[in-house]
């Protein structure tokens, strides 16, 4: 009985409620608030009692001089936000792809998520320190030379001026999210390409395998940070410890006979031959070498 | 052995580079920041701080500490971080486990939550809202009014429902209630996302700023991101547009601030985000990627 099922999870719906009337309140009343924009709202009368002016206000809106402005500034700022921030942060991203130093690869990280916790107005605090009259950035064009610029008060310099203080704070941040998805799909096997983040990252060749070097044939995982599935084995590289923090299957690879019984975990370059094809053969059964 | 081609190397070489230099870029205003609030006014004037203080004065912190609006605006803070963190944990635990359980209606209540990922009433009728609830000029319209982000409750959600039920079957035939289950064994399973989301909300109520200009008139109840606006940004572009009630601020001090105090100011605004912030970094990954596993 649905009754009964609610009676008996009464206590949850007690822990439900305040969220419940937080969200009623704070959430969606304010949506329906939105109707003054259809009326002469005034404070006395509220939400529901001020009069009705149809398309007032919106025509007051569009037949304002500034209106043409202001709608392709807007349109600007998310033209070079579009073009300038978004692609930042996955350049950013494939960049620490590349690298294998796990060391510097967590510094680099550590440092470029930063900016992300600090606020706003420290953002801008610092931006107009150094970049006003009397900062660093004017005081180094001066020694080159240069004619100093008014960055703070000249109009041509503000959108520009946003851009980069938003890349600075929220670049590396960005990255966060590339990764994220990219730890996702190692922890699953991976089926051809149903993965939106398989696509772009698959289409770069090569890849890092560890190999634990006692046997004949192992499992392997790829250290690259890709979905890198089956491969085979190009040329080992120098021995080194190998990067287990992400590890993914890749089915077995054939350990050349000098590196045998050396117990060390090797670092492989692998190329990735192909997307796994459930249909065909199992690419596993191929020779590897 | 193989040998990386020399383009191989060139590549990663710059890769290597290119990374240094960015990170080189994001670190320097924080360092930029220190060195500007450590000199003295003159030096910063005649452009004698580049990458050095000339001298090391603290007479910018001597400044910020004296002034009792700074000072006032620190506890406030601190105030609304902890009492907010505290709230928004309670509020998005319960909902969340409330959530997690297989309670009727419980589609409905998520897709509720959901649509406030995409639709909001914006900012006048949300204002328009605390203030019809009271809550203007007081601390609690910094509290009450975002306690709850959505995108936190899905996960924590998501992580609650992760719990074996096994645990919960066992815990009902021993006779304990739901609320008690909640309290005594979910809550101390989950420390772990717990503490990562009261790190983020306590990031986010130091840094709020935008809430407090709009429901906070009262000058002496701002909290430390309007002061440091006021003592930085206002001090530095003469602006018309916010004279008052932020005028009356700038006359507290009776001065304009010189950037070297602003600087101070922001570097002690940034020292409690400077030390969370390993702890965060712990912690954030995972929050990211708990979400990234199950929408």
């Amino acid at each position: 009985m649905y009754i009964a099922k609610v009676w008996k999870y009464r206590f949850l719906y007690l822990l439900l409620l305040p969220g419940l009337i937080y969200f009623i309140v704070y959430k969606y009343l304010p949506m329906f608030g939105l109707v003054i924009a259809f009326k002469d709202y005034s404070a006395f009368q509220g939400f529901t009692n001020s009069p009705w002016v149809g398309l007032r206000h919106f025509r007051t809106i569009f037949d304002s001089p500034d209106m043409v402005r202001i709608f392709f500034n807007t349109l600007y700022l998310n033209a070079l936000q579009l073009l300038f921030a978004f692609p930042a942060g996955i350049v950013m991203a494939l960049m620490l792809n590349e690298v294998k130093n796990s060391f510097f690869k967590k510094t680099v990280q550590s440092i470029v998520y930063l900016p992300h916790f600090v606020s706003w107005i420290v953002v801008v605090s610092i931006a107009l320190t150094a970049l006003g009259s009397e900062g660093i950035l004017n005081g180094v064009l001066e020694t080159l030379g240069f004619q100093p610029i008014n960055f703070l008060t000249s109009p041509h310099w503000f959108m520009p001026l946003i851009t980069l203080e938003g890349m600075w704070k929220e670049t590396g941040w960005g990255t966060i999210i590339f990764f994220g998805s990219a730890v996702r799909d190692q922890s699953k096997p991976v089926r051809s390409g149903r993965h939106r983040w398989c696509e772009p990252l698959a289409e770069h060749p090569i890849h890092y395998a560890s190999v634990s070097a006692r046997d004949d044939c192992h499992s392997a995982h790829s250290a690259g940070g890709t979905c890198a599935r089956y491969g085979h084995r190009t040329n080992p590289a120098h021995g080194e410890l190998a990067d287990q923090r992400s590890r993914d299957d890749l089915g077995p690879i054939r350990v050349p006979e000098r590196d045998r019984g050396r117990g060390l975990q090797l670092r492989y370059r692998v190329r990735l031959v192909q997307e796994p094809d459930r249909s065909g053969p199992d690419p596993r059964r191929q020779s590897l070498g | 052995m193989y040998r990386k081609s020399l383009g191989e190397k060139t590549f990663d070489g710059s890769i290597i580079l290119l990374l240094v230099l960015t990170s080189l870029l994001m670190l320097f205003p924080f360092y930029y920041m220190i060195v500007i609030s450590f000199s003295s006014y003159d030096d910063y004037l005649r452009h004698g701080v580049v990458l050095w203080p000339k001298q090391w004065v603290l007479d910018a912190y001597r400044s910020i500490f004296e002034s009792r609006a700074f000072v006032r605006s620190i506890g406030s803070t601190v105030f609304v971080t902890v009492a907010g963190t505290l709230v928004d944990l309670i509020m998005t635990s319960s909902m969340a486990y409330a959530l997690s359980r297989d309670i009727p209606g419980r589609k409905f209540f998520n897709m509720m939550v959901v649509f406030t990922f995409l639709f909001g009433g914006g900012m006048i009728p949300t204002y328009l809202i605390v203030k019809s609830t009271g809550l203007i000029d007081t601390y609690w319209a910094l509290i009450i009014p975002g306690c709850i982000s959505a995108f936190n409750l899905i996960i924590i959600r998501q992580f609650f429902r992760g719990i074996p039920n096994e645990l919960n079957d066992a815990a009902l035939i021993d006779g304990a209630s739901e609320v008690k289950i909640f309290v005594l064994i979910v809550l101390p399973l989950s420390k772990p996302v717990l503490a990562a989301f009261s790190l983020f909300y306590a990031v986010g109520h130091w840094n709020t700023f935008f809430d407090a200009i709009l429901y906070l008139n009262d000058s002496t109840k701002w909290t430390l991101q309007v002061v440091l606006r006021q003592l930085v940004i206002l001090g530095n572009v003469s602006d018309t547009l916010h004279q008052s009630p932020e005028a009356r601020m700038a006359q507290l001090d009776q001065q304009t601030p010189p950037e070297t105090i602003g600087m101070a100011a922001v570097l002690v605004a940034t020292i409690p985000i400077l030390l969370l912030y390993p702890f965060l970094q712990k912690h954030f990954a995972k929050g990211v990627m708990l979400g990234s596993i199950k929408g």
